[in-house]
């Protein structure tokens, strides 16, 4: 045991104590650049940069040499001591004055235990990557740029060689399972970059929508730009555009001052309302432009509002808002190109606060109506009624309803929760496998100082005890143990204790020129 | 890096096994193929002086 503290320096010890996970290190390497390397085979940056994600899921190998104690070289008989996980990402690091393609790989410590500890001893290994390639212009000797490369793995290098690229290297990053579990969550947690997105998307302000007042404001003097912007702005804006527009075309989104048409409601804080104006307008324009179905609802909404007369008789009015809706079609093109594609998303929160806005509309809109008194306008409020009634079914079964209440809330968090849960499955089998690997490790330690009764004791006390908990089981099971060998001699059978503890093969006495002449 | 698969022209190449390898790249000759007969190691005055010099020794 003490020969094993005296190979590592003080300097080491913070790498060790965490060192929990009896499977995997996690390895940060360096494995190409770009630019000119020792075989004359410079790789163009833009083919680093798009070949450098073939790493993914190869392996990292080694040829451990047990005479020297350390691994050699490129070798027929590299075995596999790791491997780059599929899901992890490759990096580019400016180093040294070269692009350097890095990655993320996962060291077996059972199974590669000769090789993991060389990294105790020295936390910087240089390392070659192995690729095939296609190199169209090169000479007989091999040499020419690569324009295209398949990495098939890397090799970890000796100490004693030097690698082709300079600076290729492999250094472990995290010993503890908890700091490399952490440290790829901030890579790679879908749950981080899920809540990320929606903390973006949440951003945006929630608009309400009054389709009972009617507000006379000059519609002149309503900048339609900035209504546009307000609108595409808001979290609620694929059911604002229904309502402040009255012509909403597909690709809206992409261009919003070209399929936003007829405009006819204002904003006022942070409630749209009809305007007069606008509807006026709107009329007149949709007439000009036969759109027939701009026409029904206008006219939908005249009614709604009593307005047939007047309109009749502001016809000067008309003209005038006309004028503005062609000066805001205009302006709306300009501004178009400054607009950016949004994607479409609602939280459950506006989608409850709409459908009570829209239900509270309704309401009011039905008390409103039934206060009126002429039969015939009861009649027309009835139909409208029942129009109104068929749009809010056919809004409600509309694609954009389906595509905010079946893809965020049936997709995006069904697929949250089951992977919650899988994590959580993920966790607790770990937990479980890592506390009775713990727990036999303790007995393990001592397993000559007690005897059969105790030990059988103790270790099913352990077995009942949580992972946390077994840190001070550990000293109570020390605390034993001390108290049953005073005075006798430490029996140990050694066959619960692990590999991995002793030390590692100290290099032999041979020489490369001995080797040389012995092989040569 | 080293490049998997076999040169097209062998030889203007020395292939070696991976005991000569290893002295080879300990000695600063940086391997060029690797396939599965061994390592590929670019012939020139270089390399074969120093195995000659070796082989003397």
């Amino acid at each position: 045991m003490n020969e094993t503290i005296k190979q590592f320096s003080i300097n080491d010890v913070n790498l060790f104590k965490d060192d929990d996970s009896a499977d995997f290190a996690l390895a940060e390497i360096y494995f190409l650049s770009d630019g000119n390397n020792a075989q004359n085979c410079p790789i163009p940056t833009e083919v680093l940069k798009r070949d450098a994600k073939t790493v993914l899921g190869k392996f990292v190998v080694a040829k451990f040499d047990k005479w020297v104690g350390d691994v050699t070289s490129h070798d027929t008989e590299e075995v596999i001591i790791g491997y780059v996980p599929m899901e992890s990402e490759v990096r580019f690091v400016e180093k040294d004055g070269k692009t350097f393609a890095v990655c993320d790989a996962i060291i077996s410590k059972i199974y590669s235990t000769e090789v993991y500890n060389l990294f105790k001893e020295e936390n910087y290994r240089s390392v070659s990557s192995e690729f095939s390639c296609s190199q169209p212009n090169a000479n007989e000797m091999g040499e020419g740029e690569v324009d295209a490369l398949i990495v098939r793995g890397i090799t970890l290098l000796g100490k004693s060689v030097r690698p082709a690229i300079s600076g290729a290297n492999m250094q472990i990053k995290k010993f503890s399972e908890k700091e490399a579990d952490e440290y790829y969550l901030s890579l790679n947690n879908p749950l981080k970059k899920f809540a990320d997105e929606r903390d973006e998307k949440l951003n945006g302000k929630i608009y309400k929508v009054n389709k009972v007042e009617l507000k006379d404001k000059s519609w002149g003097d309503v900048d339609k730009a900035v209504l546009r912007n307000k609108v595409m702005s808001a979290k609620n804006k694929s059911i604002l555009v229904k309502d402040v527009y009255l012509l909403v075309e597909s690709g809206w989104e992409d261009a919003p001052s070209e399929h936003l048409k007829y405009p006819v409601m204002e904003l006022v804080g942070d409630t749209f309302y009809y305007n007069r104006g606008a509807l006026s307008s709107a009329l007149a324009y949709a007439k000009q432009e036969n759109e027939t179905t701009v026409i029904s609802k206008v006219e939908k909404l005249y009614k709604k509002f009593k307005l047939n007369d007047k309109d009749k008789e502001d016809k000067m009015s008309d003209i005038k808002e006309k004028e503005d809706v062609v000066m805001a079609q205009e302006e709306t093109k300009v501004d178009d190109k400054e607009k950016e594609v949004e994607k479409k998303e609602m939280s459950a929160e506006e989608e409850k606060e709409m459908g009570c806005d829209k239900a509270m509309s309704d309401e009011e809109e039905s008390k409103d109506e039934v206060k009126e008194g002429k039969e015939e306008d009861s009649k027309e409020e009835k139909v409208e009624e029942k129009s109104m009634s068929e749009q809010a079914k056919e809004f409600a079964e509309s694609e954009t309803d389906k595509e905010y209440i079946g893809k965020m809330f049936s997709q995006e968090l069904k697929g949250m929760v089951s992977e919650i849960l899988e994590l959580k499955k993920f966790q607790e089998t770990r937990l479980e496998l890592d506390k009775t690997n713990k727990l036999n490790s303790i007995m393990a330690s001592v397993k000559g100082d007690l005897d059969e009764k105790q030990f059988t004791e103790l270790q099913a006390e352990g077995a009942t005890k949580t992972f946390a908990e077994l840190d001070s089981f550990e000293n109570k099971v020390k605390a034993f143990a001390y108290e049953a060998s005073k005075g006798k001699e430490k029996q140990d059978d050694g066959i619960m204790k692990f590999a991995g503890q002793g030390k590692v093969q100290t290099k032999a006495e041979l020489t490369a020129d001995d080797i040389f002449n012995k092989y040569l | 890096m080293i490049i998997r698969g076999t040169p097209k022209n062998k030889n203007n190449f020395i292939l070696v096994d991976s005991e000569t390898a290893k002295i080879l790249h300990k000695n600063g000759f940086v391997p060029m193929y690797i396939d599965e007969s061994g390592i590929y190691y670019k012939k020139n005055k270089e390399i074969l002086d120093f195995m000659e010099r070796r082989i003397k020794n």
